[in-house]
């Protein structure tokens, strides 16, 4: 029943005032900002010698800075989610794709629903060839995303990368162009 | 009298001219003479033949089930470990509840691991070092303080902490060979205690026989005979390692040469050590149904609920009492005779100078210190393991399997696990009791999972849950009556139906092209006419779902069923609308799957990675989901599952109201009651019935969701979010027609089609531009 290639009726909720956006970004930003120079105490995770001992701010690590998108995404709500997608960036950065899905779908049992986590499961799974798995998590991302319109787009552009990997890049991008990044 | 003669013998040659007679009689003494002392000789050559290839047999028996034992390592099975982090929902007694569990005690001093210590508003824990699936946290000591029901922070050596977990509770291990549970421990491992008190108690002279001892044997006889009781055994602790790998319980001369043989031979071959060790990886402890306890490591596990290496000198002397007659010594049973031996044990570790006098005061001073039952003493949960090892056997070849010290990380939640248990045992008891059923008569199962990852959270395989025996979640298929109802429902959002699309109940006699004639009837025999599609299935009404299912084909609705499961349906009649059709909890939980999750095929799961020796990972099961359902059309069937709860046959339920979604089945004469129902986290598949398959007068509501009640009182609603974005709209619960709460009974759900819903007279709704037009853009 899914016409899985059809991507023309998924743009409907993509229509959106970009001025007021970039407002909303810069005021999320901000209040980001302000929650990192008030903690004055830098939580630590749990010490693991095969993870990343250094301790690290509480704030949102989301996303790289080739993805204007992704980096000005609300974060997981959940505390330990953003802890374990930042570790799982570190992992992914430190070629360590392996580690990263472990650290994911951890982050995923405590925070299940959140669109995020799956974007960046799909992320490593794609990093690994395996292309079947990263395209259901970026649908899967699609569906948990709902009217959240940034992480919407995140998720449509995840599956833009998915369908490029797969050599559709007609498919990859129209979508890109609906969601507004410059391909490279 | 012929060896008499025998001297002459030579002389004879000598005589030249020998008597006749005489000589006669000489060449017949030395031909038996030589005859003799061939057949001696003989027998010898082949008594001795016969005796070395015996004892090149016994050598290679016991070395070789030596040595396959000492070097099979066991399969460990973990449970999902508790995350902790600050902001999750759980109370300090919940957390302390947790920690005992996984055998941690409750102590002033926390030096060690395992200990755990509450303070005002929180607990102070010294978690014990593991080794995860992607890293390896040491021991440390962390502070959690609470508010209300949620951990409010956790510190480390002051630090803040924001993520941290307990390790993962062992539920199982098994020799992938030959399928036992141990706890097998390295020399290393070893408490020097135990060792040392085995040796004392056991064996005086372990360190110096050759496996056998008789002075052992004369002292055992001495002590029983002074004492009146069998207080010692003769055995040597080499010998009673043989015997408990042969079990068996003549006992008879010969075997005992046997044993003795192979003791000897044990004790040529191997050092003093992996002898110690291996009868400590061993050695008998108790039976728990199915179950036999074997070895130290189990034993700690099974009497005490702790690792060996945190047991004080009382229990290591408790589980050494234990060794001489796990039944007779039963600490359970008789726990004033345990305590005596115990006692006596101690007072040996005294005059040894094993302990000193304080600990020996203190030690003796201590209750038997056991757990409070049997069952529960370390996470036993064979149903689950059934579903593990059916995983792993279709997933890795048996030579995978057969590696040494495999590590099978799984998806069970001890918690969970421990509730659906409980809920279940709980509630039929109770059924039967208000029903006047006789006790035991009805069975059931459960399964649940995460809606999201199709993960298996716990399983329930029949009523007595800690006993191995038939897996009702996994191997009884029973009809599913109208539990399969939201595939039709779903088959017809997908073909232009809508909520308020009316259905005809009434009776109907179906032919098909080779078949008999079937006449369905409603659960109370009534029928009601014309209503909405949201009627039909909150009252689970058999002649409208047949309607539906007529109209969309039964070809159509199966071939949903397969892509939603990926296999195809028993039953090719239109008597499958109504769920004639057998599958198992398992199977259903996996059609579920596809609803709960928002329209993915989630297979249940139960194993994340199987880890090898190195902690290189033998394989990792990633999220595996595959979309089948449109994400508006899966939301949509979401609401009117919650419809079902809020109206129809799930209204009693006090957790109806709550945001949860679920469905009712009774099969024919009321032989099943089913109940499937999910919140946002958690998908409950639940069966009750008879294993005769006899009605038990229980309906869906009755039985199965009593079960679903109870273990959500446990657990715990986590309700249903509607999304922004669903177009919800009132519609007459009666009609289907548009209105609004002020002029009729109206329940809210999402209408693709707006713009094609009839509007009640008199309501004064009026389609405003503005809804018009949304609707054109909702599409």
């Amino acid at each position: 029943m899914i016409r899985k290639n059809t991507v023309k009726d998924r743009f409907k909720d993509t229509i959106h005032n970009t001025k007021l956006l970039r407002g909303i970004y810069l005021f999320a930003l901000t209040g980001i900002l302000t929650a990192c120079v008030s903690s004055g105490n830098v939580p630590v995770t749990e010490r693991e010698s095969g993870g990343d001992t250094t301790p690290r701010p509480s704030a949102p690590q989301t996303g790289e800075s080739t993805e204007p998108a992704a980096t000005l995404i609300k974060p997981p709500t959940n505390s330990a989610a953003q802890t374990l997608l930042a570790r799982a960036d570190t992992a992914i950065a430190e070629q360590q794709t392996d580690t990263a899905i472990v650290l994911l779908e951890r982050a995923i049992r405590i925070e299940p629903r959140e669109a995020l986590l799956w974007i960046k499961l799909s992320k490593a799974h794609l990093i690994q060839g395996d292309d079947l798995t990263a395209f259901q998590h970026a649908r899967k991302a699609i569906a948990l995303a709902g009217s959240d319109r940034n992480k919407s787009a995140a998720a449509w552009l995840q599956l833009a990368d998915v369908y490029q990997a797969q050599g559709k890049s007609a498919d990859a991008q129209q979508i890109q162009r609906r969601y507004g990044r410059a391909r490279g | 009298m012929q060896k008499k003669t025998k001297p002459k013998q030579p002389k004879k040659p000598k005589g030249k001219k020998p008597a006749q007679p005489q000589s006669r009689v000489a060449r017949l003494r030395r031909w038996l003479f030589v005859a003799l002392l061939k057949v001696v000789m003989w027998t010898s050559l082949v008594g001795l033949l016969i005796a070395t290839g015996y004892v090149y047999y016994l050598d290679r028996h016991i070395s070789k089930t030596f040595e396959g034992r000492r070097w099979s390592v066991p399969a460990q099975v973990y449970a999902q470990p508790l995350e902790l982090y600050p902001g999750k929902k759980l109370t300090n007694a919940q957390l302390q509840a947790e920690l005992r569990r996984l055998g941690y005690r409750q102590s002033a001093d926390l030096k060690a691991p395992g200990a755990y210590q509450p303070i005002p508003g929180g607990v102070n824990v010294h978690l014990r070092g593991f080794a995860f699936m992607e890293a390896t946290r040491p021991a440390m000591r962390v502070q959690l303080m609470f508010v209300g029901n949620r951990i409010q922070r956790m510190s480390t050596q002051g630090n803040p902490l924001d993520l941290v977990r307990l390790e993962p509770a062992v539920i199982g291990s098994f020799f992938p060979s030959h399928g036992e549970d141990r706890v097998i421990l390295t020399p290393e491992q070893v408490p020097a205690l135990l060792a040392a008190g085995l040796k004392a108690v056991e064996d005086r002279n372990f360190d110096e026989h050759k496996g056998f001892s008789l002075s052992g044997i004369a002292r055992a006889a001495l002590v029983n005979f002074r004492s009146g009781e069998l207080q010692q055994g003769g055995s040597t602790l080499t010998q009673q390692l043989v015997k408990s790998y042969f079990l068996t319980n003549e006992r008879t001369i010969q075997r005992k040469l046997r044993e003795l043989a192979m003791a000897v031979i044990l004790e040529l071959r191997f050092s003093k050590e992996d002898l110690l060790t291996s009868y400590i990886n061993e050695i008998f402890l108790g039976q728990n149904g199915a179950r036999a306890i074997h070895g130290f490591g189990l034993g700690a596990q099974f009497y005490f609920n702790k690792p060996l290496n945190e047991l004080p000198p009382d229990q290591i002397a408790t589980l050494i009492s234990i060794i001489r007659g796990p039944s007779y010594y039963n600490p359970f049973r008789y726990p004033q005779r345990t305590l005596g031996r115990r006692d006596r044990i101690l007072d040996t570790f005294l005059q040894d100078g094993l302990i000193s006098a304080n600990t020996h005061t203190h030690a003796k001073s201590q209750p038997l210190g056991v757990v409070d039952s049997p069952n529960s003493g370390g996470a036993y949960y064979p149903a689950f393991m059934d579903l593990v090892r059916m995983e792993l056997s279709q997933r890795y070849s048996a030579s995978d399997l057969r590696s040494r010290g495999l590590r099978i990380f799984t998806t069970l939640r001890p918690r969970t696990q421990e509730n659906a248990q409980q809920a279940v045992t709980s509630t039929l008891a109770a059924i039967e009791k208000e029903r006047r059923l006789s006790e035991g008569e009805l069975q059931a199962s459960t399964i649940v999972t995460d809606t999201q990852t199709g993960e298996v959270l716990a399983l329930v395989g029949g009523r007595r849950g800690r006993v191995d025996g038939f897996n009702r979640a996994i191997n009884a298929k029973r009809p599913v009556g109208s539990v399969i109802k939201p595939l039709i429902v779903l088959t017809a959002l997908e073909n232009g139906f809508e909520w308020s699309s009316t259905l005809e109940d009434k009776n109907i006699t179906i032919t098909p092209a080779n078949g008999e004639p079937w006449s369905p009837r409603n659960y109370d025999g009534k029928t009601r006419g014309e209503l909405p599609m949201i009627k039909a299935l909150a009252l689970s009404l058999n002649l409208a779902i047949v309607d539906l299912g007529n109209r969309l084909g039964l070809n159509t609705v199966q071939r949903r069923f397969t892509d939603l499961l990926d296999y195809t349906p028993v039953n090719r009649y239109p008597s499958f609308f109504l769920g004639a059709e057998p599958m198992s909890p398992l199977r259903l939980s996996e059609l579920y799957g596809n609803f709960a999750s928002g329209g993915f095929r989630v297979p249940p799961k139960s194993v994340i990675a199987v880890l090898d020796e190195r902690g290189n990972a033998l394989s990792h099961h990633p999220f595996e989901l595959e979309q089948t359902i449109e994400p508006d059309v899966a939301q949509s069937l979401t609401r009117g599952l919650e419809i079902v709860m809020q109206r129809g046959t799930g209204r009693t339920s006090p957790y109806a109201q709550q945001g949860v979604a679920g469905k009712t089945g009774t099969s024919n004469d009321n032989r099943d009651s089913w109940f499937a129902g999910f919140d946002a986290s958690q998908l409950s598949v639940v069966w009750v019935g008879r294993d005769d398959n006899k009605p038990t007068g229980l309906t869906g509501t009755s039985g199965a969701m009593r079960i679903w009640n109870a273990m959500m009182r446990a657990e715990g609603a986590n309700p249903l979010v509607i999304a922004p974005n669903e177009n919800l709209i009132a519609i007459e619960y009666d009609t289907g027609l548009q209105a609004t709460q002020m002029c009729a009974d109206v329940v809210v759900l999402p209408i693709a089609r707006p713009d094609t819903l009839g509007i009640k007279p008199g309501c004064k709704i009026k389609t405003s531009f503005g809804d018009r037009l949304r609707s054109i853009f909702s599409r």
